[in-house]
């Protein structure tokens, strides 16, 4: 069911032509949370990062990347011009979503569009890549079974000189070693797939390459930081 | 990286002229958007490296040069504000080059700009002031134009309207990063204008160029208020110490004396400019 899931390759084949219909992002039904279901994993997960005495077992562990894999990007929708403030010039890049449409500074995107057209002006993935075959790859990084999960207490920037703590799971992936399930990420070696998961807002913050020792470097300003390797 | 370089050098000067007012919202920017932000820019900071690789490689590298070190200038002015809400230090604002360009707007203006050589190993060997500098966007070699050592004047107060400095260091054997100041100081050692910039210098390596640093310094519309001999002064720090280190100056001696060419009858505030040619 993975590796089908995974693929990034809607049957359909239509990814990323006229639009990118739900079904074609959506994770299998075995790892569609109900509401409730996904709320107690996500407690379980809060609870895990407050109290570092805790035990997590095997079940757990795999529930809490299932989680990270399901989860989707924020809703919030801005333009080109407000998500790009301080990056390259992207516009007349290709929509991720409808790739027969071009990005102009008043193309509205949502966050998980945002990502891809970031990400790829970045080269960390493909050109022509669409938002799909973006969380297709996120989904089967954090699901590969050499995926190492990271959670804790991030500092996060909210004004000057302040910062407040937010529970974070962070899923980290050797890309080089999760290269066969890979279809549009440009791997690199000595590099991680990060993938970081927010507890206070259900979603998906980002993934991106990085260097190993950026990562690593990132995650020990974490409090409460617990690794759990496979 | 999958942008053209004007894609990115359109990017780059887009954000640093958007930054402060980036800045000036950043407490109504909610937390994705701030992380984005800051996530963003310390990107293409990082991403300057293999821009210049891309540049030289389509033979457009002075002009990428030029552009990456004038839009790091205006961000080493806004370093307290990266530093405070993005998180980015100065330090991650140098970037290996061998010129700086700096331009400074009368007294007080905070400054700067950035590129250089490192440790204290490189050293100075050359400081000059003048009326103007030029650099050669094809061979990047440096001209100074009408070396200043006195200026004449009718009257002070008077608004000198610019002064240039260039300062020529030879490189040492490791990289350095510093801060680097030139001042101009009237005969009580009161300052009057300053200029600040932070320099990254490489290391040299033997009989290979680049072999020195050449910084360059513009301060604008200086007020002189008295007359006599004035310094113009080139101090040093490490980036992370208060320590200024004065390591050069030339003399500037202002005196009450219409210049033989300017303008003698000309209002005290105009500053000289070059003499037009009369036939």
């Amino acid at each position: 069911v993975w590796a089908k899931w995974t693929n990034g390759v809607p049957a359909n084949g239509s990814l990323g032509v006229g639009g990118v219909s739900p079904a074609d992002i959506a994770p299998p039904t075995w790892l569609c949370f109900d509401g409730p279901r996904l709320a107690n994993i996500n407690q379980t997960l809060r609870n895990l990062i407050d109290d570092d005495r805790l035990p997590l077992d095997l079940p757990t562990r795999g529930h809490i990347m299932a989680l990270v894999a399901s989860a989707r990007f924020s809703d919030q929708k801005r333009t080109v011009a407000e998500w790009g403030k301080n990056f390259v010039d992207v516009t007349g890049m290709r929509h991720p979503s409808r790739q027969n449409e071009f990005l102009t500074a008043a193309t509205v995107l949502d966050a998980a569009e945002w990502h891809v057209v970031k990400h790829t002006a970045q080269g960390e993935w493909m050109v022509g890549t669409t938002t799909a075959e973006y969380l297709a790859d996120i989904r089967a990084a954090v699901s590969h079974p050499c995926s190492i999960l990271h959670i804790g207490l991030a500092q996060i920037p909210c004004g000057a000189h302040d910062t407040r703590q937010s529970s974070q799971a962070a899923v980290c992936t050797d890309m080089v070693t999760a290269a066969p399930v890979l279809n549009k990420a440009t791997v690199k070696a000595g590099c991680y797939l990060f993938t970081v998961y927010d507890t206070g807002q259900l979603r998906l913050k980002t993934c991106y390459r990085s260097a190993v020792n950026s990562v690593n470097k990132k995650l020990e300003a974490w409090a409460n930081h617990r690794v759990f390797a496979p | 990286m999958n942008v053209t370089l004007d894609q990115y050098l359109v990017g780059l000067e887009r954000s640093v002229s958007e930054l402060p007012e980036v800045f000036r919202g950043w407490a109504a920017l909610d937390d994705d958007l701030r992380e984005i932000y800051s996530d963003q820019l310390a990107w293409m900071l990082g991403a300057r490296d293999e821009v210049l690789e891309t540049a030289k490689a389509e033979k457009r590298l002075l002009e990428v040069q030029f552009r990456i070190a004038r839009a790091t200038s205006l961000l080493f002015s806004l370093r307290d504000e990266l530093q405070t809400f993005m998180g980015i230090p100065a330090e991650a604002l140098v970037q290996d080059a061998h010129t700086s360009v700096q331009v400074a707007r009368g007294e007080r203006q905070r400054v700067s700009s950035g590129h250089g050589a490192g440790g204290m190993t490189a050293e100075l060997v050359s400081f000059v002031a003048a009326e103007g500098v030029a650099m050669d966007q094809l061979s990047g070699r440096v001209t100074a134009f009408n070396i200043i050592d006195h200026i004449a004047v009718a009257a002070v107060p008077t608004l000198f309207m610019r002064i240039s400095t260039v300062s020529l260091y030879t490189l040492g054997d490791r990289p350095e990063i510093f801060v680097e100041r030139v001042t101009v100081e009237a005969p009580d050692g009161r300052v009057l204008a300053h200029s600040e910039s932070l320099l990254s210098v490489q290391a040299r390596l033997p009989n290979q160029l680049p072999n020195g640093h050449r910084s360059i310094h513009t301060i604008w519309r200086i007020l002189l208020d008295s007359t006599g001999d004035h310094r113009v002064v080139v101090s040093r720090r490490a980036a992370d110490s208060e320590q200024w280190e004065r390591i050069g100056s030339t003399l500037v001696t202002v005196i009450l004396q219409p210049h033989s060419i300017y303008n003698a009858q000309a209002p005290v505030t105009v500053p000289p400019v070059a003499p037009t040619p009369q036939t």
